[in-house]
């Protein structure tokens, strides 16, 4: 996230212009509950007809039409390191826009947004391998639960790259 | 030091001159075929003029220096005093070579160094006239140059008018102030004086420009100069003639300074001098060049191709809605609807040919530079070569031309350096010593065909057939089984060089196939005929545009897929159980010959749940896949279809065998197949 992002999120009354006010679009994915920057979230789709596309890497699902427009969508639990699960009434396809492109993730089911402030954020943990620690971008507690912040452009971004080592 | 890109007038500057280097670069090259040709001297005189007016505008000291010289070169020539000769053009050609680096420099946002001081000096050399002053060689471009002199003072002194409103309100201008407005217009920057006859150190016109203001003394000629530079377009001679409209000289000619109403009239009466005099000009249909430049550029707009591309974008839009209420009108079988339908069709149809037609350009852009590469690569090789275009009007779309430069090049040069021979070689085989290249382009059907033909040695079937083995390409069996045509083919062949020895032009055996890829992925065709000993035809097919492509619409496992209707060649019904299995491929008898069958949905459907029907009858799609004819078993046929190609986006680019997406009449994605991918990743 930049820091255009992060002012246009500030709160200026004298105290909090040092401790910006973000938004958190959150989603589910099996017990967890993550969070993604709402600027970076374009809008939140029900599950449409996906089309596969051969050849494409393990994690993308395929391509949707969006409002004319082609739309890659990609397995988040796959990239997360968890097994995949049918879709139900509660799936989405949240699409987000990044530097370059517009790219759809799959998600168990979208919540809410959450307001959290920059002193509420905890630098997340670092464990390790864990296939999914790389794209966290810190966590924060809410409600007697882990919220697990996303770090989008690292998350699209890392696969780019390991994309390209495998070739 | 750093330019500011954000400039308008340095966008424009970069538009402009860019375009004026380009055509430099032909006229030049034309200039040495037609070194007496005067229109064409003067055009880049003007040209060069324009381009130091640019440049000086801009402040851009070291593209002014070198292109004030160039201009006193053609001064010089123009005027009859010195002749086109060989090391003149080499030098000139190394000028613009120069500005053309400087301009690419400007265009990174960077201030260009000057040229070195030997080429100046040595051009410096060719500006003394080397035969007799002709002043009536000259007269015509006077009399051009002042027509266009009153035309512009008329546009000038009009701007000044707006632009200074309120001394012009009270129609009373002091000198102080009309000296104002010169200078507003002006702008920022220093200038240097558009060079007088035979003098070419440059000025400060600023310096010069406030000078008149304190005597109140403006010469006529330094008026003119001024005007010269403000308008920063060399149209018009320094050197006044008489055709100047009087009333004009009288009042720029200031002889009594602080004469306050004296400079009223001043802008008044060229207005309605100036064009009086222009008009009467025109209808007598004098050849002015200055007119036939200016008259149709009130008919042209600049469009950025960002938007173009938007709009071409929309229409691609339009046409899938288009599409999809066709598919809705067929279910309903409602005559209103179906009506509305057609009339939207028709509509789109024509919306789409002309917004195609906003994109097109004629194919002029890239031959242009032709003349110049073929010019140094042939001195370059001692080889004595013309080169002639035909069909340069032809026009395509933008990316097209584009991309069509690179591979054009490339086929243009091997031309030079494999085609023609050298000049004894040619003799000895009484063929006149100077070989021809042409390049021709013209448009056929929903086509555009290009062909660079040669009148050299062409080539040698049974040469290539040996290089093929050599190289390890096939064994000796398989050549001597390819027909000519076949062999010569063999040439876009990956690491084929008929070339025994390695030159800097050509030689490394990796051109020709990169041609054929790029040709390919424009979804056009490259073939080569050749007869020994009277030339090779290398003939290109691309289609008119990129944007939208025809399809065969087919399913698989329910799952849409466009087959580019260029690579299809036929639809068959076939019955399975006539396939055979030959060599582990499956094959069938159509026709008394083996037809390559494959499944798509092998390569393409990866649903568990899904078999193909492998035994009762099936569609079979021919495709032509380099070459070669292929049978692609498909479950379902839909039709034919025009799409609009979507590149697949983040994560899918890069992937084999697709050339994209598109969307469907019924709102459905359908990928778009690309068969030489297809068969390189599954089969070869």
């Amino acid at each position: 996230m930049s820091d255009d992002e992060n002012s246009s999120n500030v709160i200026i009354d004298g105290e909090t212009v040092n401790d910006p006010l973000m938004q958190w679009v959150t989603f589910r994915l099996g017990d967890e509950k993550y969070g993604i920057n709402v600027m970076q979230v374009q809008e939140v789709l029900r599950v449409t007809d996906i089309a596969p596309v051969p050849g494409a890497p393990g994690y993308v699902l395929g391509i949707i039409n969006l409002r004319g427009n082609v739309v890659t969508v990609i397995d988040t639990r796959n990239r997360f390191g968890l097994l995949s699960k049918e879709t139900d009434d509660s799936t989405r396809i949240v699409i987000i826009e990044t530097d370059h492109h517009i790219i759809g993730i799959m998600v168990d089911s979208v919540a809410e947004v959450v307001d959290l402030r920059s002193s509420e954020i905890e630098t997340a943990p670092n464990v390790g391998n864990d296939e999914s620690s790389k794209y966290i971008q810190g966590v924060t507690s809410r409600d007697n639960e882990l919220l697990i912040l996303v770090d989008l452009n690292k998350f699209l971004s890392d696969e780019e790259n390991e994309e390209l080592d495998n070739y | 030091m750093s330019i500011d890109l954000e400039d308008e007038i340095l966008q424009d500057f970069l538009v402009e001159a860019g375009e004026i280097l380009e055509l430099l670069g032909e006229q030049l090259v034309e200039l040495e075929n037609t070194p007496d040709d005067l229109d064409l001297l003067n055009a880049i005189f003007r040209g060069f003029h324009t381009i130091k007016g640019g440049a000086g505008f801009l402040s851009i000291d070291a593209m002014v220096g070198v292109c004030h010289k160039a201009e006193d070169v053609f001064n010089v020539l123009r005027n009859g005093d010195r002749a086109v000769d060989t090391p003149l053009m080499d030098v000139i050609l190394r000028v613009v070579d120069d500005v053309n680096v400087m301009f690419d420099l400007v265009r990174a946002g960077e201030m260009p160094k000057p040229v070195e001081q030997e080429l100046l000096d040595t051009l410096q050399t060719f500006t003394v006239p080397d035969s007799a002053d002709s002043e009536e060689a000259d007269e015509s471009i006077i009399k051009d140059a002042s027509a266009a002199v009153s035309n512009e003072l008329d546009v000038m002194l009009d701007s000044s008018t707006t632009e200074t409103a309120a001394p012009a309100d009270n129609g009373d201008i002091t000198e102080e102030e009309f000296d104002k407005v010169l200078d507003e217009l002006h702008g920022k920057g220093s200038f240097n004086v558009g060079n007088l006859e035979g003098d070419d150190k440059p000025k400060d016109a600023k310096k010069e420009f406030v000078a008149p203001s304190g005597d109140g003394d403006i010469t006529e000629e330094e008026f003119d100069n001024y005007l010269d530079e403000l308008h920063g377009k060399g149209k018009f001679n320094n050197s006044i003639s008489e055709e100047v409209p009087a009333v004009e000289k009288a009042e720029v000619k200031k002889e009594e300074p602080k004469v306050e109403p004296k400079v009223e009239p001043k802008k008044e009466e060229p207005k309605t001098a100036a064009p009086k005099k222009a008009a009467p000009k025109k209808e007598a249909g004098g050849d002015t060049k200055a007119k036939a430049k200016s008259a149709p550029a009130e008919t042209t707009v600049r469009v950025d191709t960002g938007i173009l591309d938007s709009i071409m974008n929309m229409v691609g839009e339009l046409v899938l809605v288009r599409n999809r209420f066709q598919t809705l009108a067929a279910e309903k079988e409602d005559e209103d609807i179906a009506k509305t339908v057609s009339n939207l069709d028709v509509v789109t149809a024509d919306l789409q040919l002309a917004v195609m037609k906003t994109r097109m350009q004629p194919i002029k852009k890239v031959f242009g530079k032709f003349p110049r590469v073929v010019r140094d690569l042939s001195r370059q090789l001692g080889k004595e070569i013309k080169l002639e275009l035909v069909g340069e009007e032809t026009d395509l779309d933008k990316n097209l031309v584009e991309a069509l430069a690179d591979p054009l090049v490339h086929l243009v040069r091997n031309a030079v350096d494999h085609g023609v021979e050298t000049p004894d070689v040619r003799m000895a085989n009484d063929k006149p010593s100077e070989g021809t290249v042409i390049l021709a382009a013209s448009q056929e059907g929903d086509h555009i065909e290009l062909s660079i033909k040669d009148d050299g040695a062409g080539m040698n079937a049974d040469k290539l057939r040996g290089i093929a083995v050599r190289k390890g390409l096939m064994d000796e069996e398989t050549a001597a089984r390819l027909d000519d045509r076949d062999c010569f083919n063999l040439i876009f062949a990956p690491g084929f060089s008929t070339k025994d020895v390695i030159s800097d032009v050509s030689g490394r055996g990796v051109g020709m196939d990169v041609v054929k890829t790029r040709i390919s992925q424009m979804n056009g065709t490259v073939e080569v005929d050749s007869v020994e000993g009277e030339g090779s035809t290398i003939t290109i097919k691309v289609p008119l545009t990129l944007a939208i492509m025809p399809t065969l619409m087919v399913k698989l496992g329910g799952q849409s897929f466009a087959l580019p209707l260029a690579s299809v060649l036929e639809i068959l019904d076939l019955d399975m159980g006539q396939t055979q299995v030959v060599d582990g491929q499956m094959i069938i008898m159509v026709r008394n010959s083996a037809l390559p069958l494959f499944y798509l949905s092998d390569w393409l459907i990866h649903k568990d749940d899904y078999i193909a029907n492998k035994e009762s009858n099936a569609h079979v799609v021919v495709v032509n896949s380099g070459g070669r004819q292929i049978g692609f078993v498909v479950d379902q046929l839909v039709g034919q279809e025009e799409v609009v190609i979507k590149a697949l986006g983040a994560k899918l680019h890069g992937l084999d065998g697709l050339a994209g997406a598109t969307i469907t009449g019924d709102g459905q994605i359908a990928l778009i197949l690309d068969v030489p991918g297809l068969m390189n990743k599954y089969v070869d």
